[in-house]
């Protein structure tokens, strides 16, 4: 990915997320941003993961317990 | 002045022997803020007139038999993300509002109030227990005790520094990344990161829900205990904390039979400091000459379950930031914005399947731990960080850089529990620390482990020479 190709990428998801990052902090966004997707990629790639279940939790009828009560 | 004992073991021996007062160590403990805290950035808030108080109230319960266990009488420090009525909470920010938990405790903290806990005050973190230290904002930069030129650590590292700098025995943290482990790392004390579930984190602002773990700083795995002791166990608020009971355990005796698995992969990069390899290894050899069986391993996983806790991190986060970062973007730190916006570069597709491989870690984890009882391996392959390179010019951060030599996150994402401890110094003379990573919800192997280490080494006592640090201001 080139420095232009991460940089319209980093720019348009934090726009879309309505950040507003001044241009050196994209900048500086989409200089880590390649070795960022790799790393995320790679999680992509991992046979024993294919048909795993995400460390997610849901619990049905669940409620909201103040915890200061 | 009376001096502070070295450990809160030892502070909670004196005062059932009655050679010193609650009201005496929390006067030694103010004392040592007065002289260093400018300086090294420990406290957010003091709460010295409700301290003095808490102290006088337990000489007086000590005195009448009424014991409330170890932490009874005991200056204690609490990190300022962590809800506690006295005062409202910032998490060093501009952003979170004040009147979050405001005359409120968080679990954690309301039992150690029960515990008979003296808590001098709210300790100092990196902005919402991430990014890092800015000048620019109108809060004290937290500063190493052994070298006020490096950074303590974070993002618990008042609580790393107090300990150090004998302002409080014993103090809260929390680890999403490693900010429980990477302080104790750099100031030269033992801090627990437990597992994940073990301790409600409930009443503490959140940064990553499901890698949020609260616990303790301390001089020894001893205190540690004493300190876990107190806080772990369900509460209703949070539905991640499990009722699996925990006492503080028998630490005596050596390590026969115990089983330690030594990770060297990933740990020794070619910028390591010179001394981590021969500090790391003349702590192996005591583990081994305490009755250890040791034996090298790799652990599974490793590059996928840091990735695993910064996408994790980063999108938990940004759920909870969105809203205040698209507003007042620039009241931000630097740092903190940069972290936060790790969250929108990645889908929500990377975020499940970040969850997807946890899950496959801990499953190849636990096959690794019925070889072993203990991983250990280094805590970071440097001593503490100058200031000067950890943000770039333009307020940038390097994580990538910065995880290549601090060696924290992959425990997070497994959610098993570790012991930091102090293993020796570089030639500068800036702590080196070692993990010990044992089974979920087997904290009571851990500290058993640091704690023969420590009953045979003396790295943990070491302490900073505060008049010279307080001369340097």
């Amino acid at each position: 990915m080139s420095e232009v190709e991460s940089t319209v990428v980093v720019r348009t998801l934090l726009t879309a997320a309505g950040l507003p990052a001044s241009e050196s902090e994209v900048a500086a966004y989409a200089a880590g941003y390649p070795a960022q997707r790799s790393g995320l990629d790679a999680l992509y790639e991992l046979p024993a993961a294919r048909y795993a279940d995400p460390a997610l939790r849901f619990r049905a009828g669940a409620t909201i317990e103040d915890w200061a009560s | 002045m009376t001096e502070m004992p070295s450990t809160l073991t030892d502070a909670a021996a004196a005062l059932r022997a009655g050679t010193v007062t609650s009201a005496q160590l929390t006067e030694a403990a103010i004392g040592r803020a007065d002289l260093a805290d400018a300086e090294v950035g420990t406290y957010l808030a003091r709460f010295d007139d409700y301290a003095r108080a808490r102290a006088a109230q337990a000489d007086a319960e000590l005195a009448r038999g009424e014991d409330r266990g170890p932490l009874h009488g005991i200056p204690f420090g609490v990190k300022d993300i962590l809800a506690m009525a006295e005062g409202p909470t910032t998490a060093q920010s501009l952003i979170l509002d004040r009147a979050w938990g405001a005359g409120k405790d968080a679990p954690v903290v309301a039992r150690l109030k029960a515990a008979g806990a003296v808590i001098t005050g709210k300790t100092t973190t990196m902005e919402f227990a991430c990014g890092m230290p800015d000048e620019t904002k109108p809060f004290p930069i937290p500063r190493n005790p052994w070298d006020t030129a490096t950074w303590p650590g974070g993002s618990s590292s008042g609580t790393g520094s107090g300990v150090a700098a004998g302002m409080f025995l014993a103090g809260l943290g929390t680890d999403t990344a490693g900010s429980i482990r990477i302080p104790a790392a750099f100031c030269g004390v033992s801090g627990l990161m437990p597992t994940f579930g073990r301790v409600p984190k409930s009443g503490c602002v959140p940064l990553g829900y499901s890698l949020d773990h609260i616990g303790p700083l301390a001089r020894s795995a001893e205190d540690c205990a004493a300190v876990l002791a107190t806080i772990a166990g369900p509460h209703g608020s949070d539905p991640d904390c499990v009722d699996a009971p925990f006492a503080a355990p028998e630490l005596g005796g050596d390590l026969t039979g115990l089983r330690i698995g030594v990770v060297r992969e990933h740990h020794f990069p070619a910028d390591a400091d010179p001394a981590l390899a021969g500090v790391f290894d003349a702590a192996i050899a005591e583990l081994g000459a305490q009755g250890a069986e040791v034996v090298e391993v790799s652990l599974p996983y490793w590059t996928e379950m840091v990735t695993a806790d910064m996408v994790t991190m980063g999108c938990e986060a940004l759920a909870y930031h969105r809203t205040d970062l698209a507003g007042r973007w620039d009241d931000y730190f630097v740092a903190t914005r940069a972290m936060l916006a790790l969250g929108a570069t990645a889908s929500g597709a990377d975020y499940v399947q970040a969850q997807r491989v946890r899950r496959v870690a801990q499953d190849a984890l636990a096959r690794l731990y019925e070889t072993v009882d203990v991983v250990v391996s280094p805590t970071a392959a440097v001593g503490a960080p100058a200031f000067e390179t950890l943000v770039g010019a333009d307020g940038s951060v390097d994580i990538g850089g910065l995880f290549s030599v601090i060696f924290t996150p992959y425990w997070d994402s497994v959610g098993n529990p570790v012991l930091a401890l102090p293993m020796g110094f570089t030639a500068a003379g800036l702590p080196l620390s070692m993990q010990l990573a044992g089974r979920p919800f087997e904290e009571a192997t851990v500290l058993r482990t640091g704690a023969a280490f420590q009953r045979a080494t003396e790295w943990h006592l070491r302490a900073p020479d505060l008049a010279a640090t307080a001369v340097a201001a």
